[in-house]
């Protein structure tokens, strides 16, 4: 197994901050750390050559650098390709992840890289990239080393890796189905248990991280918007002609209101499996509040009305997907010279 | 959907059942409607009533609309 | 209230005449339950089919599932209010059909929409889908049905309802005077001699016709959250009636829940189970889902409970409800553990929960929902040549999501599914 070792300036030996502009640069062998490396890869596998480049470089302009490093890499024609450890360093945690992502994505060759789990460029990489966790900092260094050579020969010899707590890599965003000796049940009884008990536990469910959007400033001044209404309560007009799905809908769709004043019952149906649709049937106005809407605009309390709705159905959405249609909704909102919504949310 | 359309830069009034669900998740103009079945709506009421209930509710989401916020608020119908 | 459940394993049936148990082979007489089953008009046709775990057989419109259960010679009879008065059960003997299930394989007469629309579980006898299908593991008699004079859904669904307990009944008396492969005893009346109290929080779907649980004989979308004694799930007080996809709790999994057999195995050594809090979900909105959280919360102070085990049946916006549920038991001082499905999406790289709260920090998996599934086509079907909600030939290859399975949220449970980071 022919293994490739990237490093930054510092490990290789070069020199610290002040050659953070060392160019990319290819050394034969083993370097730095990856001595250590090679002695725990043993038989299964040889560090043919290590490619360092400077940290400001690779970190600031890496549009400029990872090409050349991707260039000097390929020239050893690795089985595996291994960068750091970076431990908590920024930009040399950039590095390490940028070449390590563009070796699997031009090349096809599989790569890890190594760094403290709160590395800013774990957040950023952990989805493309097999990222080993380590301590902070150097003083990690041989248990980092140890992991790294255990998941290269891994990845060397094309093995599919485990779950990420398995194998000992930073979860990389799937969570796939696995099957366990005990029930759903008897796991939760072990987690009550070991909490009561006072003793340490791991939730099997990570709980998720909300982001915060910032939100859009205000309309100025409501008499002069244009409003659009969106709903995604699956309000879809009688015989749902698109065949909007009424469970994790796959679409978006806008229809044009006709100029009504008042949405009419029998005009409209109601594609959404969660919830009793016999109100929004009856008066499909409680589902997207049109009546309403012209009145207000008859009134001037609003400046216009797009004279269509958007709907989709918000039943079991999957979150991803609901997000794009949002974006492409958001598109079309753009082309029709929109400036605010109204949502109605399910 | 709301977060996704304010990420686009469209000041949104979200009407839901669930304010405190919206707020979890970090819509940031969160209008307080009916029930889930029928958010816009309250079949309780006269027609006449729930018409203009629903014409306070739109009011109460312009009123969001117009109205500066620095993260996630609840917006309630003034009655 | 003690109560020792004889179980009757069964490992193949047969139709055939006369009915009997012999020894894990259940002979079924057709005519004997057709006539059970027809004895009700608004039923017009009922037609037998059985399948084995292992054989290539998919079935459709499936509802509820049943595993028998009768108290011989008892004053009080397993599923209570519908077989017999609703009187306490969980006390004397039951016997069960262990590893059998009749189950309703019908449409609807009348249409209906939205949440009341029957929505398409497969049960999935064999194959990749099997694992996570329920009544793959057991041997089942289908109850293949045709309306009758029925005024509306409900009233069918009532007649379907009666008609299947009907015939389990009748199945599990055959054992009558038959000595049993096994008896279990069930006893949580005595002091708990300084062991942790637990409860068990069971959050079943109530919300109307198609989607709800009976209990004692009525449904329970009204009900505040009430206490069992734990023995009272084991005789069939609680019946499902949820009709939902993957999401639901066949019957069978209400008496035999894997919550309650997971606390009755360390009851009177490592802990006390105290009792079992049942509660409905999908409350309509945040003022009745706050009041049930709380109710539940103070029926735990009130059973002195140091921890409460939470699992909850179906999905979408019930996931607040049972949050808000576990937030309430927190803040109670009640720590709480909790079992959860995730979604995820088909790569398993979306959120996995819907809706959370901080509190909720003891969770176990049982696994992810909307993963895909590539079904084979199969030999038999039972329940229609076409799925009931699009259409597809149900002999045919199938590509589906896990939850279009019937029952899989239990059945992943049961089983030990877990998801895990990749």
């Amino acid at each position: 197994m022919r293994v490739v070792h990237y490093l930054n300036q510092f490990f290789a030996g070069v020199g610290g901050e002040e050659r953070a502009d060392t160019p990319p640069t290819s050394r034969p062998g083993a370097v730095g750390p990856g001595l250590a490396l090679q002695r725990l890869l043993g038989e299964d596998g040889e560090i043919v050559g290590t490619v360092l480049c400077g940290d400001g470089l690779v970190g600031d302009r890496p549009d400029a650098v990872v090409p050349d490093i991707v260039v000097l890499i390929e020239a050893l024609a690795p089985d595996v390709v291994i960068a750091g450890p970076a431990f908590n360093a920024g930009r040399y945690g950039l590095g390490c992840a940028r070449v390590c992502a563009a070796v699997s994505a031009r090349l096809g060759i599989p790569a890890l890289a190594a760094m403290a789990p709160d590395n800013a460029a774990v957040e950023l990489h952990r989805r493309e990239i097999v990222i080993v966790p380590t301590t902070a900092t150097a003083i990690g260094m041989p248990d980092a080393l140890a992991a790294m050579a255990r998941l290269a020969r891994r990845l060397g010899r094309g093995e599919p890796l485990g779950p990420a707590a398995v194998e000992g890599y930073v979860p990389r965003g799937r969570r796939m189905n696995a099957w366990a000796p005990a029930s759903a049940s008897a796991r939760a009884l072990a987690l009550l248990e070991a909490r009561l008990r006072g003793e340490p536990f791991t939730t099997e469910v990570p709980l998720p991280r909300y982001d915060r959007v910032a939100p859009p400033p205000p309309v100025a001044d409501p008499a002069r918007m244009r409003l659009a209404l969106v709903t995604e309560c699956g309000l879809v007009p009688a015989g749902n002609p698109d065949r909007l799905e009424w469970v994790r809908a796959s679409k978006w769709l806008r229809y044009g209101l006709g100029g009504v004043d008042d949405l009419a019952r029998g005009d409209y149906e109601v594609a959404h499996g969660g919830y009793d649709a016999a109100f929004g049937v009856e008066d499909p106005d409680r589902l997207l509040p049109v009546d309403a809407v012209r009145e207000l605009a008859r009134r001037g309390e609003i400046g216009e009305v797009l004279d269509a709705y958007y709907v989709t159905c918000g039943n079991h959405g999957v979150l991803g997907q609901m997000a794009t249609h949002a974006r492409e909704i958001a598109a079309d909102l753009r082309r029709q010279h929109v400036d605010s919504v109204l949502l109605v949310a399910t | 959907m709301a977060k996704e359309l304010e990420r686009s830069g469209f000041p949104t009034a979200t009407v839901t059942s669930l304010a405190a669900v919206a707020v979890k998740v970090g819509a940031n103009r969160i209008v307080c409607g009916d029930r889930f079945s029928h958010p816009c709506g309250r079949p309780g009421l006269p027609p006449a009533e729930e018409r203009a209930w629903r014409v306070e509710l739109v009011r109460t989401a312009l009123r969001a609309l117009a109205t500066h916020v620095d993260g996630p608020t609840v917006f309630e119908l003034r009655s | 209230m003690h109560l020792e459940v004889a179980a009757f394993p069964v490992h193949h049936a047969r139709l055939g005449a006369p009915a009997a148990y012999d020894a894990g082979l259940l002979t079924i007489d057709p005519d004997r339950v057709r006539r059970l089953v027809l004895d009700d008009p608004r039923i017009a046709d009922a037609q037998l089919e059985l399948a084995h775990p292992g054989e290539s057989v998919r079935v459709q419109r499936a509802l509820d599932a049943i595993e028998p259960l009768h108290k011989p010679g008892a004053t009080v009879s397993a599923f209570p209010g519908f077989l017999g008065p609703p009187r306490t059960v969980g006390h004397g003997l039951t016997h069960r059909l262990a590893g059998f299930t009749v189950v309703q394989v019908t449409e609807f007469p009348f249409p209906a929409s939205g949440v009341q629309a029957f929505e398409e579980g497969v049960i999935e006898m064999s194959g990749p889908g099997a694992a996570y299908s329920g009544c793959a593991d057991r041997v089942n008699l289908f109850l293949v049905l045709t309306p009758g004079r029925a005024a509306s859904n409900v009233d069918y669904d009532d007649a379907v309802r009666r008609a299947a307990l009907r015939v389990a009944d009748h199945l599990a008396a055959l054992t009558v005077g038959q000595a049993p492969e096994a008896v279990e005893v069930f006893d949580h009346s005595g002091a708990d001699g300084g062991r942790r109290r637990i409860v068990w929080v069971h959050q079943v779907r109530a919300q109307g016709p198609m989607v709800q649980s009976f209990l004692y004989g009525h449904e329970i979308s009204g009900m505040v959250p009430t206490v069992l004694d734990p023995n009272e799930l084991l005789d069939g007080a609680l019946v499902g009636a949820n009709y939902k996809t993957g999401s639901k709790t066949p019957t069978y999994v209400h008496t035999r829940h894997p919550s309650l057999l997971a606390l009755a195995a360390r009851h009177g050594r490592e802990l006390h189970l105290a009792g079992v809090i049942v509660a409905r979900g999908h409350h309509e909105n945040e003022f009745l889902k706050e009041r049930s959280a709380h109710f539940v919360a103070k029926l735990a102070t009130l059973l002195r409970a140091d921890g409460a085990l939470c699992t909850y049946e179906a999905t979408g916006n019930t996931h607040i409800d049972f949050m808000l549920t576990v937030q309430a038991l927190e803040r109670a001082g009640i720590p709480a553990a909790s079992v959860v499905h995730e979604y995820g999406g088909p790569l398993g790289d979306d959120p996995p929960l819907v809706d959370f709260v901080p509190e909720a920090i003891a969770l176990a998996s049982s696994g992810g929902i909307d993963r895909r599934l590539s079904l084979p086509a199969v030999e038999r079907v039972i329940g229609g040549e076409r799925l009931a909600h699009r259409g597809e030939p149900a002999r045919d290859p199938l590509d589906l999501p896990i939850q279009e399975l019937f029952a899989a949220t239990a059945t992943m449970n049961e089983r030990g599914a877990i998801a895990v980071d990749f």
